[in-house]
């Protein structure tokens, strides 16, 4: 076993208190969605069968979990070894993130035990679905065995340990593959709903702007990660403040790049599909309020944070655009969506308890894990060996 | 009879220009953020 020892701790803490009862509550609605079913819980219709549950838990949730294939192929493939602190936080956030899409859906399918069907009952290899499904599947199993060195160092398996090291490349190349087709598809599914996604979100292009939202999304989520966890675990913590803000710094470059590059996607859709004239309506303000505030203003902000080293100017920036392609994917999956109906979607309280609930176990889980094994330090019988 | 104009407007023409002025305004950004570093 590893020197590392968890001192005790009090149980009645601010955390626990509040963290307890969301789940507590979480807890109850999950007994009443799986025993009365998804009317009682949800304002889920025949017309809006993808609610806050896709929108949130499965849209965002793979965006923001895009950091962890973003920052282990930059240093893994790309050699920026620098960045080698922030890959097993963001590595972990991704697999969590990943852990609760999955988590998600089976509160969110009206039949869950029907999720292994792609697999082993209907393949449906011409279908969208199947490869976010083959893909999100292979890719929480890829992120689970790149995760596992932690745990082994914490266990003191040093074989094992060994053993996946050594296969570092090859599940790093595989994520980036599976990474970028089901980040994709995910908007792939929406490109076969041309009459019911509102022009100004709707593109034959959608697989590619789903993709880069997803890479500046991924960026920013480990930005803000960095900056929590490193508040709320500064005794783990082994980077000091300064090499943090010279990270932050470089992450924010990345970000400025990407989300320049996904105003410029967006624009030439625009113009492909004949599409400004859209931007005259209220739709199109709502369209403006989403690209100008959450992608342009960010952007903005990152290139004089990055220029001026403004590293409170940076994370806010960053959390900017994680609430930003949250409402992107909200936009698409159910606000933009059905713009033609009178009828809206809003979603009940249970849906947005539950999501909340998620996160909330999401961060519960994290603050356990990082409470106990190598994730924000490196072991010290294993320095510098990975 | 189809002008420039008509090509311009009324086809996907014009996205050239849009993509062709949004690269080259890549540059003058990409400059202005990385000053620093000089």
């Amino acid at each position: 076993m590893s020197q590392t020892t968890v001192a005790p701790r009090r149980l009645l803490t601010p955390f626990n208190v509040i963290a307890g009862g969301i789940l507590l509550v979480g807890g109850y609605i999950l007994l009443v969605r799986f025993i009365e079913g998804l009317a009682a819980t949800t304002n889920l219709t025949h017309n809006y069968p993808w609610g806050l549950w896709i929108g949130f838990d499965v849209m965002s949730g793979v965006a923001l979990a895009a950091g962890g294939f973003v920052t282990s192929a930059a240093v893994y493939l790309f050699g920026m070894k620098e960045y080698k602190p922030i890959v097993r936080p963001a590595l972990l956030t991704a697999f969590l993130g990943y852990f609760l899409v999955v988590l998600g859906l089976l509160v969110d399918l009206g039949r869950p035990w029907h999720l292994p069907y792609p697999f082993i009952r209907q393949a449906g290899p011409t279908s969208a679905l199947f490869e976010v499904a083959l893909c999100v599947a292979l890719y929480l199993t890829v992120l689970f065995v790149e995760c596992t060195p932690a745990a082994f160092e914490w266990l003191g398996l040093a074989r094992w340990r060994k053993l996946v090291v050594q296969g570092t490349i090859a599940l790093t190349v595989f994520g980036v593959i599976l990474s970028t087709m089901h980040q994709s598809s995910l908007g792939a599914l929406f490109v076969i709903m041309p009459t019911k996604v509102h022009p100004l979100w709707y593109s034959e292009q959608l697989p590619v702007h789903f993709f880069v939202s997803a890479v500046a999304a991924g960026l920013c989520m480990v930005m803000v990660e960095g900056a929590l966890s490193h508040r709320a675990f500064s005794a783990q913590a082994e980077i000091s403040h300064a090499e943090l803000d010279r990270l932050t710094l470089g992450l924010a470059k990345a970000a400025a790049v990407v989300l320049a590059t996904y105003t410029a996607v967006k624009l030439v859709d625009l113009s492909l599909a004949h599409k400004w004239h859209h931007l005259l309506s209220g739709w199109g303000a709502w369209y403006a309020v989403e690209l100008g505030g959450f992608v342009l203003l960010p952007c903005l902000a990152f290139v004089i944070g990055y220029r001026e080293k403004r590293l409170k100017l940076i994370r806010a920036a960053a959390a900017v655009v994680v609430v930003g392609i949250m409402l992107n994917r909200f936009n698409v999956s159910f606000i933009a969506f059905n713009y033609q109906l009178s009828e809206r979607y809003v979603p009940h309280w249970m849906e947005i308890w539950m999501s909340v609930a998620l996160v909330t176990f999401g961060v519960v889980v994290f603050r356990w894990i990082v409470q106990r094994m190598p994730i924000l330090h490196e072991h010290p019988d294993y320095r510098g060996s990975h | 009879m189809e002008t420039l104009w008509d090509f311009l407007t009324m086809t996907k023409g014009a996205t050239y220009f849009v993509a062709f002025g949004l690269m080259i305004g890549f540059i003058p950004f990409f400059l202005f953020l990385t000053n620093r570093e000089k």
